[in-house]
């Protein structure tokens, strides 16, 4: 045995010359513990020259450093990986292959998996000396220890930054003028969408509940910004489910082009189309229920929409006699029956310009703008 | 409202039915911004070999280890840099 860990060389060469020399002397085995806590480099051992090209640290090194140097750069190379099998405990390797196998895991999306390869190094190999930077990055735990490492986070995590800064772009934007929050939204919406989409939805109906109800903001911006990036379909139902417990009357117009943009993408089951007719009677009732009567302007609007839903239903549902006893059963027919009552009433509203009679609580100019 | 709606129509729909009017009521939240952070996923970023090596180091030059000192002045002209 030529070291062992009470000895603690100083350096790392002279340790590694000393193994040299006194391996080619046939010494047998080598103890490489203590050269294991002091490698901190795997490619060292290719830059000094008075290591033999056929020592078999020489190819431990290449394989370990080919790992650690794919994991770090991105670059997907399963076979350095496998590679990495071949060095056992006894390596002075070994650090470094933990270290490089927890940072794959970390690339993965696999915390504690990269957490695990920490337990099994060697507290005092250079390796172990990131484990702080791993706890930051995992476990959101603890501080850097100096500024190498405050800098390595920082930049590992430079996208999450940026995304924090898209976030507090919106933030400081919904203080802002309702335009500036419009071009805002749009601008961090592109930058979204290729990254993740389903964040970009999160942020546009969180910013949608804040301004929904407000007055001034330009509704049809957002709701054309929304089509553009979610699709019509999405869109509408989000905007339903908004309006659901803002704007009943709104809502229903919603559930209805939602289901008319569903049957349009030839996506929308007999399944679906009966829980939105159960969805839209459901909430006409509850517009009934109130203590206003919705205007005939509304109610003319709302006829036209369930007339234009169920004809677009009705190549859907042909021949489905299951389906139609279902609508017949529906008290939506009804609403459509109101559509010819209200559409007289909606003349005679033209006529009565300027008066109040049939006028909802509700202001219909917005509705009626997004349509 | 979302949980009414649920009262009164679950009883009346299948549970395929059911499964569908949950999904058709599902919103996006976003509690703030960690929230939104996490649901955007970050991905992060590959910075190669010499960043993470100079966190290694950099404990030695810390303790004053001349020797570690002149080693990674090697390694910094190496293979890495």
């Amino acid at each position: 045995m030529i070291t062992n860990t009470q000895e603690k060389p100083s350096h790392c060469k002279d340790l590694l010359k000393r193994i040299i020399t006194e391996s080619s002397l046939g010494v047998n085995p080598v103890d490489y513990s203590a050269l294991a806590l002091l490698m901190e480099d795997p490619y060292m051992l290719q830059r000094l020259p008075f290591i033999p090209p056929e020592h078999p640290l020489l190819a431990e090194s290449q394989i370990a450093g080919d790992a650690f140097e794919a994991v770090t750069n991105g670059m997907h190379n399963p076979g350095v990986l496998e590679n990495l099998k071949s060095l056992g405990k006894d390596s002075p390797f070994y650090p470094f292959k933990l270290l490089t196998l927890a940072i794959h895991s970390f690339y993965q999306g696999e915390g504690e998996k990269a957490l695990h390869f920490f337990e099994e190094m060697p507290r005092e190999s250079p390796p172990y000396r990131l484990f702080r930077v791993f706890k930051i990055l995992i476990l959101k735990d603890g501080t850097p220890g100096n500024r190498e490492e405050e800098q390595l986070v920082k930049e590992i995590q430079k996208e999450k930054a940026f995304l924090e800064d898209l976030w507090d772009q919106v933030a400081e934007a919904e203080e802002s003028e309702p335009e500036l929050l419009f071009n805002t939204l749009a601008l961090v919406m592109d930058c979204l969408k290729n990254r993740s989409l389903p964040a970009a939805f999160g942020l546009y109906v969180h910013c949608l509940e804040r301004i929904i109800c407000k007055e001034d903001y330009p509704l049809s911006d957002f709701l054309n910004l929304g089509k553009t990036l979610f699709g019509h379909s999405q869109t509408y139902r989000i905007w339903a489910l908004l309006f659901l417990e803002r704007e009943i009357e709104t809502s229903i117009l919603f559930w209805l082009f939602y289901g008319q943009s569903r049957i349009k993408d030839k996506t929308l089951s007999l399944e679906e189309a009966k829980v939105i007719l159960f969805l839209c009677n459901d909430l006409y009732e509850s517009l009934l229920r109130l203590e206003t009567e919705p205007s005939d302007e509304y109610l003319a609007s709302l006829g036209e929409r369930i007339s234009e839903f169920l004809s677009c239903l009705s190549p859907l549902i042909n021949g489905n006699r299951r389906f139609q006893d279902l609508i017949s059963s529906l008290s939506i027919i009804s609403m459509e029956r109101t559509f010819p009552r209200n559409q007289e009433r909606y003349k005679e509203s033209e006529i009565l310009v300027g008066t109040n009679r049939f006028e909802s609580k509700r202001s219909t100019t917005i509705q009626l703008e997004l349509f | 409202m979302k949980e009414r709606f649920l009262e009164r129509l679950v009883p009346l729909l299948t549970e395929q039915e059911r499964e569908i009017l949950k999904d058709l009521l599902s919103v996006p939240i976003l509690s703030d911004k960690e929230d939104f952070v996490n649901q955007a996923n970050p991905s992060p970023q590959y910075l190669g070999p010499g960043k993470w090596l100079r966190v290694i180091w950099i404990q030695d030059q810390e303790k004053n280890s001349k020797s570690s000192i002149r080693l990674h002045q090697e390694c910094q002209e190496g293979i890495f840099e």
